[in-house]
């Protein structure tokens, strides 16, 4: 019964098809033989395809779903069959989805086969976009596929067709133009909204539901009452649709705010104090008060990579707002240390003669003496994707004496991003990467000349200066493995050296003085390099297993004098304290277990923070009480 | 004999307009019952309700002893339907649409629809949209039947078809599939179609059946009295079951139901100068009914 009864809507349909796929065939012809000079033609046949001729065939198909019981009267004979009604709406929702499909099969294929489309195709994507923010080709067919679904979900309601393929056009325009601002809202507030589109999916269910639960319980004969069902059911599934994107979004949201900042670079220990900031705010702890501050309440900061969001140096503190992600527009603040004398320096994008008008900041770096920041800022070209105008800037950390310089790099660099302030020898140090080998460069702020002082990287990370800034370390990976390699670069004589070659290298950190790296290599291998002596020595074999990508649960404490290390003792994770003459010398259980192990600690004189990103709470230990305490939670 | 079809308490509105209410009907096994109700009476909304096309709003149907509701469908395997007019879907040969009947069916009888294919010099090839309407409802015919049912419901299907065509299906099939045991529900506008091969006869009038009888009984128990008196005829004439009278000088024609020997006496006691008593026709039978509902 359901074979025969699906082959029956088939064989109603296919004309529909036949039609598309003649038209698609003149197109096609028209493509092969038509002189290449006057593509002109080609590029409106080709919009014209995607942006009429595909959707409007999905909105007739859809459409006519109950064309032939509406044209025949045939509602009497169908629904006196023995045969749920139900099953009568799925298997006509099912051929004319399987010829929906076909369709698109066909498109796309003809599209395969005209080498020279693909090239039009090309120009159009790149340059051109619709509502939601998608290449013109995927949203032609999201398009057509919101057109096909909504037209055939109404359209039993109503016997004259062109009504149908209205509504189903206004609706869906009304669908756009609400996940437009949605999605526009969304990219103000949130940097990564993937997986909002699982919840906006359940926007399109409604109508299906609606559409079954009206077919199945409706009188046919009586139109108004089938129309106001319809709508009463539409409106409940939308309703609830909106209110799960809005659940969906808030869970989103929150799981985006909530975080510890996974970065040695995001944990500032200054002057005996403890910086960082979470999803509410950036924080001050005194461990001699055994107090914490917040000194910024909750903004919008990058979950990821805090070098870029905040700097403290000289008694100062830097950092950015985010106002919205999609355009990126930002704001620089500074502030003292405790919080105080908080000062807006820059405002990016608010007006056209602004001179950071659609300019997105980043990387910001204080002054050692916190009296100067440099940033950067970028402004993509509108229409092109890759075309982007990197800017340098300086600024007074009283707003005065605001300068920029333009920044052109070898290559045109995709990405480019400072990684240092060198000051003793006043010059910045750049990473450049994306379309070009990767590159570190060394740009000198008083002659405004670059040195190229590595090339061909392959995908450098870790980038760190010492803290006497005379050496940056960094891992990258070797070309076509999986190895990597920790180096060192001199920023004086500009001599590069690897310092170690391992399958996996998990992270570094320097020295409070510079002289030493300590790493995890080798997948459980401890290790300290000594720069002066320009020795590699192991510290410990761990027993830790490898749960991140990225480890960085082991530190210098006491000014270098030892280290730390986490360790599984007994099953049990552990702080391993070792002397300089690789000794250990105590360990200390950690109080909590964490699913995938601890991934960051970070020395302070005699004290250990310890990260619990389970929970997102932090800890410190006292080496020498061995008492734990939370700070953070 | 035990009920095929049971209807209590059934209520259906369209808008602010009651068609049916309260409607209670039943349906023994094995007899043709004929339906008779003037047009919009809501003899369609009825049948419809049965088939589970349109909902009602409120009562109970039950088809052998199952309580069917809405959604339900599998019932239908064995109930044949004609509508008044047969809508196929016009652009199928009748092949096609025997073969799509078929998957429906379990019971489908393809030799049985090949016979009556030709018993209606009907050609299997012929696309439903080149067919009269006369050929539509014995193409609609072949499919209730090659389904063999165990009962068919016929929606006022001969109306607005030719004579012959309307003789064959009545005096033919009816009365083959009546023979048969298959329980047949007739439901027509024209009275006299019923007369020959109904077995109970139910009349559908503002709402309600105002008759649901076997056909013979009130076929027996309805009479036409011609009365004629001496002088004028009395204001009040006084006799039970009478549901029509008419007057013409010193003549009353009446309509009793039910007749019973005590209306003689009664009959008697107005002194008439002569009385004489006829069978009535079912039609007169259905416009007496109406005609004393209405008042």
């Amino acid at each position: 019964m359901f074979r025969k009864l699906f082959l029956k809507e088939l064989r109603e349909k296919v004309n529909i098809l036949i039609f598309f796929t003649i038209n698609l065939l003149i197109f096609a012809l028209i493509y092969l033989f038509y002189p290449r000079a006057k593509s002109e033609l080609l590029e409106y046949l080709y919009l014209a395809m995607i942006l009429v001729v595909f959707p409007l065939t999905s909105v007739l198909l859809g459409s006519s779903g109950f064309y032939s019981e509406f044209k025949d009267d045939s509602w009497t004979y169908l629904f006196s069959r023995p045969i749920k009604k139900w099953k009568i709406w799925l298997i006509k929702y099912l051929s004319q989805t399987l010829i929906f499909l076909s369709a698109l099969l066909i498109l796309l294929s003809t599209i395969l086969i005209l080498p020279r489309l693909k090239v039009v195709i090309a120009t159009f994507n790149s340059s051109s976009n619709i509502p939601g923010d998608s290449p013109l080709f995927f949203s032609c067919l999201v398009l057509a596929f919101i057109l096909f679904t909504i037209s055939f979900s109404i359209s039993f309601l109503y016997e004259k067709q062109f009504i149908i393929i209205f509504v189903s056009i206004s609706i869906t325009m009304g669908l756009l133009l609400v996940w437009d601002r949605y999605n526009a809202f969304l990219g103000r507030i949130l940097y990564e909204s993937s997986g909002i589109e699982f919840y906006a999916s359940i926007i399109w269910l409604s109508f299906i539901l609606a559409s079954v639960i009206t077919f199945i319980r409706s009188d046919f004969s009586q139109i108004w009452k089938k129309i106001w069902k319809f709508s009463k059911s539409a409106l409940l599934f939308l309703a609830l649709s909106f209110f799960l994107l809005g659940t969906g979004t808030f869970y989103l949201i929150k799981a985006s705010y909530k975080y510890l900042p996974y970065s040695s670079d995001a944990y500032h220990e200054y002057k005996g104090d403890l910086y960082f900031e979470t999803d509410k705010g950036i924080f001050r702890y005194l461990p001699e008060k055994d107090k914490l501050e917040k000194i910024i309440k909750s903004k919008l900061f990058l979950p990821f990579n805090s070098q870029d969001l905040y700097s403290v140096r000289g008694e100062k503190i830097i950092f950015l707002q985010h106002i919205d992600w999609e355009y990126g527009n930002s704001e620089l603040w500074i502030m003292n240390t405790d919080g105080s004398q908080k000062k807006r320096l820059i405002k990016s994008g608010i007006t056209e003669d602004s001179p950071f008008y659609n300019a997105n900041i980043y990387s910001c770096i204080l002054s050692n003496d916190g009296k100067e920041i440099v940033f950067i800022t970028r402004v993509y070209l509108s229409g092109e994707t890759y075309n982007i105008i990197y800017t340098l800037w300086r600024i007074n950390s009283d707003g005065t004496g605001l300068k920029s310089k333009g920044l052109r790099f070898p290559g045109e660099p995709y990405f480019l991003r400072l990684i240092a302030w060198s000051e003793s020898d006043n010059s910045l140090i750049f990473l450049l990467s994306g379309m070009i080998p990767s590159k570190i460069v060394k740009y000198d702020l008083k002659n405004e000349k670059y040195k190229i002082l590595a090339d061909s990287l392959n995908r450098p990370r870790e980038l760190r200066i010492s803290p006497k800034q005379n050496f940056l370390a960094f891992q990258y990976y070797e070309n076509n493995t999986e190895e990597q390699t920790l180096s060192l670069l001199n920023l004086q004589t500009f001599e590069k050296k690897e310092v170690y070659k391992a399958g996996s290298i998990d992270g570094y950190k320097w020295s409070k003085n510079g002289d030493n790296i300590v790493f995890i290599a080798d997948k459980n291998e401890l290790y300290v390099y000594d720069l002066k002596q320009d020795k590699i020595r192991k510290v410990k074999e761990l027993t830790y297993g490898r749960p991140f990508r990225r480890r960085l649960n082991f530190d210098f404490i006491l000014n270098g004098q030892k280290f730390v290390v986490v360790d599984v003792i007994n099953n049990e994770p552990h702080i391993v304290v070792i002397s300089r003459q690789f000794k250990e010398e105590k360990s200390i259980k950690i109080p909590f277990r964490t699913k995938y192990g601890i991934r960051y600690i970070l020395g302070i004189n005699n004290t250990v923070l310890v990260e619990n990103p389970d929970k997102d709470e932090l800890w410190l230990v006292n080496l020498d009480t061995e008492n734990w305490q939370k700070i953070y939670h | 004999m035990s009920e095929i079809l049971n209807i209590i308490n059934l209520d259906k509105s369209f808008g602010r307009k009651k068609v049916l209410e309260n409607f209670n009907m039943t349906l023994q096994e094995g007899k043709v019952y004929g339906l008779l109700g003037n047009n919009g009476e809501g003899k369609t909304t009825l049948i419809r309700m049965i088939m589970g096309i349109i909902p009602s709003n409120k009562g109970e149907i039950f088809y052998k002893n199952q309580k069917i509701e809405f959604k339900h469908s599998s019932y239908k395997k064995e109930v044949g339907y004609i509508p008044e007019e047969s809508f196929f879907y016009s652009w199928m040969t009748i092949k096609d649409l025997l073969d799509l009947n078929s998957s429906f069916y379990p019971k489908w009888n393809s030799k049985k629809a090949h016979e009556f294919l030709e018993r209606f010099s009907l050609n299997n090839k012929v696309r439903i949209r080149t067919l009269s309407r006369g050929m539509k409802l014995k193409l609609g015919l072949i499919v209730a039947l090659a389904s063999e049912p165990e009962l068919l419901i016929l929606d006022d299907p001969t109306s607005g078809i030719d004579v012959p065509t309307r003789q064959d299906f009545l005096k033919g099939i009816i009365r083959e599939l009546s023979e048969a045991g298959t329980t047949i529900l007739f439901s027509t506008h024209l009275i006299h179609e019923l007369e020959k091969i109904v077995d109970h006869l139910g009349i559908l009038h503002s709402r309600h059946l105002i008759l649901d009888e076997d056909y013979q009984k009130v076929k027996n128990a309805a009479k036409r009295v011609r009365i004629t008196f001496k002088d004028s005829v009395p204001e009040n004439i006084g006799i039970d079951g009478v549901l029509k009278v008419q007057r013409e000088g010193n003549i009353a024609d009446l309509v009793i139901y039910p007749w019973d020997k005590s209306i003689e006496k009664q009959i008697e006691a107005l002194s008439p100068t002569r009385w004489d008593i006829e069978p009535l026709t079912l039609e007169e039978i259905f416009i007496s009914f109406v005609s004393k509902n209405e008042k």
